[in-house]
């Protein structure tokens, strides 16, 4: 072995090495709040305000959970967040389909779009969530028990992150593969079903997760418009508010659940190894 | 009979580039080549005649019934880059036209077969297009083309995303599959090597229009332009500036005389080229005697092409021997081997 071959892999250890730093400095910035969490919501509520704090807790108990189980409201809220994540990731991942796809295909459309979305985005939300409000009490969907209203805020939020996340995917599908499908005899509309969508269906999925997520988590439309309907974020903010710690760390643990199933539920779709190859 | 029809085709791109009233009539169950340089427009007239591109003028016609429509024209198209559907199998991708048009399952099964079998496909037809090599998706490629039944095949330079020795194989393949399938086959390139391999007749395209159209063999014996008769043959054709002499009974360039071609109308300057190939080393009194400089010269198997100079004039040339730098010889023409064409607008002069 020679002296440079050595030295070179001297730094490819190195390297390794700074890698796996970096990796284990990013890991703990995830890990140590979701363990204090995971602590805060399986120990005992003197323990958990004990002074100097404890890594460990002596005790552990499931009260916490037992306590927000035992909440009425709690089954409520779970099935109207749950059903407003996932209609209004269903409706922005819809729409911004359609958007990005004309984004991906039009010069027009594409600049037009772009500044339609980073426009949504650059809107202070504050400034319009008083006016939005006013909109949904005139359509009758403030406060909704079914969420329907806040569904509609959710989607209209997520709009913007799905078709940027779906524009990249359909501005990657060659036209020359529309152009062979137009003179195989598909129409438009086909073309889109058959060779548009299935290629693009792991970026979709993405788009899915991030509007699920997104509207899993949204709190200030969720406090403004279902004020008595509520859904969860809004609900574990009053258990903060009143000093419930342990029974609000059991619910933000639980709140990770659906989120985490959703990941796991798409993730054939994510990684889409079988969709490349079609041009060389 | 004419499959089909072109007349006074015009598409000019914002761009530049596109084509000029361009006519072209392919027989039935012809092999016709659109052979030219990159921009020439070749891409085009077939990107035209598939349906994709609206003329800004012209007509096209079909013996199988002119349609504006291209779903309903019986037309089918190999692209460069194959554009097999990634997220479908073989099988699917060469079922997907008879899908849309809502054949019966056991028939989609029998013809799928059938084609794939035509277009030499002996792959598992359940793999995916990535899971194939470049033959392979060639294959499939025409395959799907073929499933429909079309009158007409184009093809778009499907061979040039291929490497050369695929190229060279799939290149006896096609032609034996033109042979089998007996359809009209409008076939885009810029490899003339192809082109002559292939073609039963050649259009050669230059900047949008049609220079010539004709047999191999006539393209290459009788170029109807001093484009065409530069573009095709390798090496090149050499050409040349020739001015009337005072007598004008014979042309000069750098004291080369040369006899006048039979019905000369041109002006006072005129085109001349020979091929290299007809060069002889040694001469006859009937011959024209060209003194030359040799300035390099490369190996090339069978000999050495060599570029001389005449004064003003490159002349490259085919010699056996391998010839000194700045060597002086004599090389030989033989007159009925030259070929004349007007010096401003291009055409052969007889």
């Amino acid at each position: 072995m020679t002296r440079t071959d050595g030295s070179s892999e001297l730094e490819r250890g190195s390297l390794a090495l700074a890698r796996l730093g970096v990796c284990a400095l990013v890991l703990a910035g995830a890990a140590i709040p979701l363990y204090l969490l995971a602590k805060q919501a399986l120990t005992p509520e003197l323990e958990s305000f004990a002074w100097p704090p404890n890594w460990l807790s002596h005790d552990l108990t499931f009260e916490h959970f037992a306590s927000v189980f035992a909440v009425s409201e709690l089954r409520s809220a779970v099935i109207r967040s749950f059903a407003v994540a996932i209609v209004s990731a269903a409706v922005a991942t819809a729409m911004g389909a359609m958007l990005a796809y004309a984004m991906a295909r039009g010069r027009a459309s594409r600049s037009v779009g772009f500044a339609a979305v980073s426009g949504a985005r650059l809107l202070p939300m504050i400034a319009v969530a008083i006016p939005l409000a006013v909109w949904l009490v005139t359509l009758g969907l403030y406060d909704s028990p079914s969420g329907a209203g806040l569904a509609l805020v959710h989607a209209a939020l997520a709009l913007p992150t799905a078709a940027l996340t779906a524009y990249s995917a359909f501005a990657a599908i060659p036209f020359e593969l529309e152009e062979a499908a137009w003179l195989d005899g598909a129409s438009p509309m086909r073309i889109f079903f058959s060779i548009d969508l299935p290629q693009a269906r792991g970026a979709l999925a993405a788009a899915f997760i991030l509007c699920f997520i997104l509207s899993w988590d949204e709190f200030g439309f969720a406090l403004l418009i279902q004020v008595s309907n509520r859904t969860l974020p809004p609900l574990l903010y009053y258990y903060t508010v009143f000093g419930n710690v342990g029974p609000a760390s059991a619910l933000a643990l639980l709140m990770m659940i659906p989120a985490i199933v959703v990941v796991i539920a798409l993730r054939p779709v994510l990684s889409g190894s079988l969709l490349s190859g079609g041009l060389r | 009979m004419a499959e089909l029809v072109a007349r006074n085709l015009t598409r000019r791109f914002a761009s530049g580039g596109g084509i000029s009233d361009v006519s072209l009539s392919v027989a039935t169950g012809e092999f016709m080549v659109l052979l030219g340089p990159s921009g020439c427009g070749k891409s085009t007239l077939l990107r035209l005649i598939a349906g994709l591109e609206q003329p800004d003028s012209g007509t096209i016609e079909f013996a199988s019934g002119a349609d504006a429509d291209p779903e309903r024209r019986a037309i089918a198209m190999v692209f460069q880059n194959f554009a097999l559907y990634p997220h479908m199998t073989a099988f699917e991708n060469i079922a997907f036209p008879l899908r849309l048009r809502r054949t019966r399952r056991d028939q989609i099964e029998a013809r799928v077969a059938q084609a794939a079998e035509t277009a030499g496909l002996k792959i598992e037809l359940r793999r995916y297009p990535a899971q194939l090599s470049g033959g392979e998706r060639q294959r499939v490629a025409l395959a799907r083309a073929l499933v429909r039944e079309p009158a007409v095949i184009l093809m778009d330079e499907p061979l040039s995303s291929l490497d050369a020795r695929l190229r060279g194989a799939l290149r006896l393949e096609l032609k034996e599959f033109q042979r089998r399938v007996q359809r009209t086959i409008v076939y885009v390139t810029h490899d003339q090597a192809e082109a002559f391999g292939l073609a039963d007749r050649i259009a050669v395209m230059c900047d949008g229009r049609i220079e010539q159209v004709g047999s191999p063999e006539e393209i290459y014996q009788r170029p109807a332009t001093a484009f065409v008769a530069g573009f095709v043959g390798s090496p090149p054709m050499n050409l040349f500036r020739a001015r009337r002499t005072n007598q004008g009974e014979s042309w000069m360039a750098e004291g080369i005389s040369m006899p006048v071609p039979a019905s000369s109308s041109a002006g006072d300057e005129i085109t001349v080229g020979f091929r290299p190939i007809d060069i002889a080393v040694s001469g006859a009194p009937s011959l024209i005697a060209i003194p030359v400089e040799v300035e390099d010269s490369e190996f090339t198997g069978s000999g050495f092409l060599v570029r001389c100079r005449a004064g003003s004039i490159v002349v490259h040339a085919l010699f056996e021997e391998k010839p000194e730098r700045g060597e002086r010889r004599t090389i030989f023409v033989d007159p009925a081997d030259l070929h004349f064409f007007d010096s401003t607008s291009g055409h052969r002069i007889e």
